[in-house]
């Protein structure tokens, strides 16, 4: 079997977009694959074609990933797969290149491409609390997609609570919107948030997000919306979805406070406790990855090109360490120009020329990036909000008590794969996506170690859940893209 | 709450017995939320579940397609809702059969 494409990319957000733009200028026969309908990734969420908006991410934060954005949509020379999930990753037989599976609603399929950058971004760190599971309750990117692709908003009473800066964007957007919120919670003190906004690194990285951030709490003082440090939403109430939320005091050193809890009354709640790398298609393919420090999930180790441990396998973005769209634009270029240095289209001394000034750029970000986990963490904060009968595994509906009894008994839990066999926690539908971070920060309390060196789930064909007909259903010759070789 | 934005025609849906209105371009999720549809699938205990993350990653937003008899659900937040499509919420014994 022939290769086909010669760069299969995985993700149409800044990363992946940017790395088309470079690749398709040099020539390269490119497929870019993405879950949603449309370019942009979560940060810059499109509405859908039928709309017509004229205020799409007007703020100044966007405008840098908004211009990328446009050049990539002009885009000749790739071909985009959209509504598409990649659920395997394969090395062919012939050792040469990868078979990627592909989900979407006409079924499943299969192509080839010599190489893959994998840039497939984060999701919203699962934040387990008593009523995490009633209606009305998202994650902060999650209540920012409906309102930014959607011009929708899930609740005429919003709460907002978490540890991530991104809730002063999202709050201002749905003020701006004409949403009505009743607080935003930040666990930490006031000072730690205001030291991330002062600190010479967010200066330095011209962190157009966090620059917006402190405009947003301006701009919220202005709409009278409170703006609350030192709380947490605790517990969340309600019988077929959100009625109220339960607030605790958390104590300057990320501790619940006992005592009586203040009652906000609510119908949508936005839990921002930071995001998660999506990093199971890298892991399932090989590629060695880490502990990302200090909240969770894994990064994916990577090279100064991008490479990852697996030739001819790169990633980019939120993929090697949630830092955010800036630096998963730079990555991007970095993993493409990797990919032409490998394939013989730049030579060494012109790649690393075009990477210079990235390179610089780069670093003074990273450290921004670096600055933004740790005081947006709530690797401490989280493991104090899940009782015993909290809901963990929500696809099915495992408690925290049950990995409790599981790691208290003579059995050998010690890692993610464990649990799953003795409590079920990670056995549906998100195949652990949403309990794994959990679990393993559950285990590593009750075992007083690290999480780090807890092994996660193993990630499993398919990646995500098929219908076995579509499986059974698939014709051989459904490998597409031949056509498209350039090389062959 | 829909934000003012020049939308999509108006298109009609089923969903479970009720005729719903929505725009083309919304998705499933944002069609039943803003019909006041709360309850898209229940969990193991009955309980109701909705959009959680909104961007494919959590399962909880899933639906029946009646289109498609073969396969048991579709996640709502990805799926754009079409004029005339029928869609059953997943009471428990579907969820439970949903089962992979």
């Amino acid at each position: 079997m022939q290769a086909t494409y010669d760069v299969a990319i995985v993700g149409g957000g800044p990363a992946g977009m940017a790395a088309a733009e470079i690749l398709t200028a040099a020539g390269l026969a490119i497929v870019l694959i993405d879950e949603q309908q449309r370019l942009g990734g979560q940060i810059l969420r499109q509405p859908p074609a039928e709309f017509s908006p004229s205020d799409w991410l007007s703020g100044l934060g966007y405008a840098a990933a908004k211009s990328l954005l446009y050049r990539a949509e002009q885009l000749s020379g790739a071909e985009l797969l959209f509504g598409t999930s990649v659920v395997g990753l394969f090395r062919r037989k012939t050792g040469e290149g990868f078979t990627l599976w592909l989900a979407s609603a006409p079924g499943v399929r299969r192509l080839a491409a010599r190489r893959v950058l994998l840039a497939p971004g984060c999701y919203d760190m699962p934040a387990p609390l008593p009523g995490w599971t009633l209606p009305g309750v998202m994650t902060l990117g999650g209540i920012q997609s409906l309102l930014k692709a959607q011009y929708f908003i899930p609740g005429d009473s919003i709460l907002l609570a978490g540890t991530h800066p991104l809730q002063l964007i999202l709050a201002q957007q749905i003020v701006a919107a004409g949403g009505r919120l009743k607080a935003v919670l930040f666990a930490q003190q006031r000072r730690a948030v205001w030291r991330l906004l002062q600190d010479p690194a967010t200066a330095l990285a011209n962190a157009r997000p966090l620059l917006d951030a402190a405009a947003a709490l301006r701009a919220l003082r202005r709409a009278g919306v409170a703006v609350r440090f030192g709380r947490t939403v605790a517990a969340i109430s309600g019988t077929d979805r959100v009625q109220a939320a339960q607030i605790a005091q958390v104590s300057s050193g990320g501790q619940l406070v006992a005592g009586p809890r203040e009652t906000i009354a609510c119908d949508l709640v936005g839990l921002g406790f930071g995001f998660l790398p999506q990093s199971e298609l890298a892991r399932f393919a090989g590629a060695q990855s880490v502990w990302a420090a200090p909240c969770g999930g894994w990064r994916v180790c990577h090279d100064d090109w991008m490479r990852s441990s697996v030739t001819d396998l790169s990633v980019a973005g939120e993929i090697t360490g949630v830092a955010g769209a800036a630096v998963a634009m730079l990555e991007g270029a970095l993993a493409a120009e990797g990919i032409l240095l490998d394939c013989g289209k730049r030579t060494l001394v012109e790649a690393r020329r075009h990477c210079r000034s990235r390179r610089r750029r780069l670093a003074v970000l990273t450290r921004f990036a670096r600055l933004l986990a740790e005081l947006s963490s709530a690797a401490t904060l989280l493991p104090q909000l899940a009782t015993p009968d909290t809901i963990l595994c929500r696809c099915e509906n495992i408690r925290f008590s049950a990995l409790d009894r599981a790691a208290a008994a003579e059995l050998a839990i010690t890692d993610a794969n464990a649990t799953k066999l003795v409590t079920r926690a990670g056995m549906g539908l998100c195949q652990g996506r949403n309990c794994e971070n959990s679990t393993l920060a559950r285990l590593a309390q009750a075992g007083g170690q690290a999480p780090a060196g807890l092994a996660g789930f193993t990630p499993r064909f398919p990646l995500k859940p098929v219908p076995i007909i579509d499986l059974i259903d698939m014709e051989d010759e459904a490998e597409v893209g031949y056509s498209h070789s350039k090389s062959e | 709450m829909r934000k003012h934005v020049a939308r999509g025609a108006p298109i009609s849906l089923q969903v479970d017995s009720k005729t719903i209105t929505c725009f083309a371009g919304e998705s499933l999720a944002v069609a039943l939320l803003a019909s006041g549809i709360d309850a898209f699938r229940c969990d193991r205990e009955g309980l109701p579940r909705a959009p959680y993350c909104a961007m494919g990653v959590c399962f909880e937003c899933l639906v029946a397609d009646l289109a498609r008899p073969d396969i048991n659900w579709v996640r709502a937040c990805l799926t754009p809702a079409r004029d005339g499509q029928r869609i059953a919420t997943l009471k428990r014994n579907d969820t439970d059969a949903s089962d992979l």
